[in-house]
């Protein structure tokens, strides 16, 4: 049974560097938690603060309820897949497996018996007496896998262990490692910045920008019910798309969703519902997969888009086209809006495009799954 | 075809100019083995280097002169001692300094790194004061203790433990290991480098101390070979041949150093930037 609590924690450098804020986190028992966010955000501190490689600026770490921040790292019986592996250079396979174990003080015939476990169970039995610079990447990656779990820890932290493997074994990998961790029920925290990583690895994935944390839940609810625009950017491959609108009464005092030349009326539950944010900024998000051709079945608005590019993906293609927001439209609140003004749309469709880059078509659109951010970013709701 | 006489112009001038550098050992050497009457008489021709009638009768003389085997014994220990302890202590320092946190470190650094102008001929004189009172005159450690703690040494240390990735010695204290057994376990054996420059220089410097022993030594009891090699030149006759045979024999013990440790000697000059 183990636990992990970050409790308000804070961590600034001693150059002055505010890295992580007021951070909040609970991890059950056996627990695969995946921590993500852009370069910078603070992942590896948070990771590193739990490992005590880092001191804690403010908060408690908790680790099964006791607090840890005074703990030095060997105290915290934790173990760590770095990026890099950091393998011990001048040992063999072997002794980097058996390292950990003659820290515990073992007996020889202990260590040796839990080291060849391992090494069978992650396939390195053949390497044994190879040095590190003499293994592939994958291999080396196997071995800081082996040397982190020869020691049952209570807790395994991984930075970004599969960065630096080709596409093909990063898969494998990450499944071999989802696999391991099921059966070992060994609470884990994992830092990746790719957010397709997180999806499929994650019990429960955690989100931070800006070390602040954004949002923690699985996956699936990550997709449909982000909590703020980041987020909604974030996740999903392309990220949502997020538009300035803004909300104009037309006819039978019914209330139309307008941005640039798009215009979508809302039905009278919609309008009441959306009744108070007249005349306040409001975002709009939609899903690439929330596009549609426009004679689907299911599509229940149309708009005219200029495609500006195509990407096609065999089965699958992604379609670029022009954000018709007028800036003068709703007044810019923040530099992101703007942002996200300039940027293009991408909307992702089944099958091979019909369509060339420059011309101008009809796209479909499922209304049920436009999302409304308020002015402060948060999730207002897909009330339609 | 023009190819190969240029080539071999080079090799040639090459040769010349390594000739050039190796000559003053190759007459030490083969004067050596000359008889004393022919050293200084040869010494201008080319027969300098021709050691026709070769014998080793100039060392036996130095063996007989000198207690040759005293001095050896006195500078292998002495240099011995202060190369070991050098590293252990300087590595140690280099370390702590490099990688661990502690109030005032910085300002402790830049004092080390002030030591390192300072030559020792500018502290002789204090320093003798001070060890006379201590009463160490005239023994081992007063040869030994005050060349332990080098400051070049910890420089050489501190950029090289800088140069090592942090994570091995994260990977090392989460793997359950102290901060003692991290130094021991992981940083020095990939250290070797630094270790193997350290213990040249440290060697070289000590094996050809001269002013420090000669001020704090009378007699032959702890007296390290510079200091014999020198009693040759106030010591009646003058035997240029006596002199040479104790200088190789001298020479010899770094050479076989320098060849062994060679591989790691280059690889720590090359990896901390430190030339020789
Ligand atoms: N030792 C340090 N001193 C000062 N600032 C630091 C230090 N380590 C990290 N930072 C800063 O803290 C912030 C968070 O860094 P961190 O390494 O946690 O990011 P990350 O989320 O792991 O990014 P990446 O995905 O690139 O690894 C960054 O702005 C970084 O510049
Ligand atoms: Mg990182």
């Amino acid at each position: 049974m183990t636990t992990v609590n970050f409790k308000n924690i804070s961590k600034v450098f001693d150059d002055g560097t505010g890295a992580v804020t007021d951070f909040n986190l609970d991890i059950s028992d056996g627990e695969l938690m995946v921590l993500v966010g852009p370069s910078g955000c603070g992942k590896s501190t948070l990771l590193r603060m739990l490992a005590g490689l880092e001191t804690v600026s403010s908060g408690e770490l908790l680790i099964d309820d006791q607090i840890v921040n005074h703990c030095s790292p060997q105290e915290r019986n934790i173990a760590m897949v770095f990026q890099n592996y950091a393998l011990y250079p001048h040992m063999t396979v072997r002794r980097n497996l058996e390292f950990p174990l003659k820290m515990m003080k073992l007996n020889k015939h202990e260590v040796q018996r839990r080291a060849n476990e391992v090494a069978e169970l992650l396939g390195l039995t053949p390497l044994l007496e190879h040095k590190p610079r003499q293994l592939s990447g994958g291999q080396r990656q196997r071995v800081a896998m082996g040397r982190a779990i020869v020691r049952e820890p209570k807790v395994f932290l991984m930075d970004e262990p599969l960065s630096n493997l080709d596409a093909k074994l990063r898969l494998q990998i990450r499944n071999e490692i989802a696999t391991l961790q099921r059966r070992m029920k060994t609470t884990t925290l994992y830092v990746t910045h790719d957010q397709v990583e997180a999806m499929t690895l994650g019990d429960r994935v955690a989100i931070i920008n800006q070390g602040r944390l954004q949002q923690v839940s699985e996956p699936q609810i990550l997709y449909e019910r982000p909590a703020n625009i980041f987020v909604a950017e974030f996740i999903g491959n392309p990220g949502m798309n997020i538009f300035k609108i803004a909300l104009r009464p037309v006819q039978d005092q019914r209330l139309a969703i307008c941005w640039g030349k798009q215009q979508l009326p809302l039905n009278a539950r919609q309008t009441q519902a959306l009744q108070k944010y007249i005349g306040k900024p409001l975002f709009a998000g939609l899903r690439p997969e929330a596009f549609r051709h426009p004679d689907a079945s299911d599509a229940d608005a149309k708009i005219e888009v200029e495609i500006e590019s195509i990407e096609s993906l065999g089965h699958e293609y992604l379609l670029y086209f022009k954000n018709h927001i007028t800036t003068g439209e709703v007044d810019s609140l923040r530099a992101k809006g703007d942002n996200a003004v300039n940027q293009p749309m991408v909307a992702r469709l089944p099958g091979k495009p019909d369509a060339r880059v420059g011309d101008k078509i009809k796209l479909g659109l499922v209304l049920k799954q436009l999302y409304l951010f308020s002015s402060s970013e948060k999730l207002v709701g897909n009330i339609l | 075809m023009k190819r190969f006489w240029i080539n071999s112009a080079i090799t040639l001038s090459l040769l010349a100019l390594a000739l050039l550098f190796i000559a003053p050992i190759l007459l030490m050497l083969v004067g050596s083995l000359k008889p004393d009457a022919r050293v200084l008489v040869e010494a201008g021709s080319w027969k300098a280097l021709l050691p026709d009638q070769a014998s080793l009768q100039n060392y036996g003389d130095v063996f007989s002169r000198v207690d040759f085997s005293r001095y050896m014994f006195n500078s292998l220990w002495i240099t011995g001692c202060v190369v070991v302890a050098g590293l252990i202590v300087n590595a140690m320092a280099g370390y702590a300094f490099s990688r661990m946190q502690w109030r005032g470190r910085d300002m402790v650094f830049s004092l080390v790194l002030m030591i390192l102008i300072i030559p020792l001929e500018a502290i002789a004189v204090p320093l003798f004061y001070q060890v006379t009172l201590l009463g160490w005159r005239d023994t081992y450690i007063v040869q030994i203790v005050p060349f332990i703690a080098n400051a070049f040494s910890i420089y050489l240390f501190y950029t090289f433990f800088l140069g090592l990735p942090r994570e091995l010695e994260e990977a090392a204290r989460i793997d359950g290991a102290g901060v003692l057994r991290t130094f021991i376990s992981i940083i020095v054996p990939n250290a070797k480098p630094a270790f193997a420059s350290v213990a040249i220089l440290t060697f070289l410097t000590q094996w050809s101390a001269f002013l420090w022993p000669m001020m704090v030594t009378s007699g032959e009891a702890v007296r390290p070979l510079p200091l014999g090699i020198a009693a040759f030149f106030t010591l009646p006759p003058l035997q240029w041949g006596d002199i040479f045979a104790f200088g190789v024999m001298m020479v010899a013990p770094v050479l076989l150093l320098f060849l062994i440790f060679q591989k790691w000697f280059v690889q720590g000059v090359a990896a901390t930037g430190v030339k020789g």
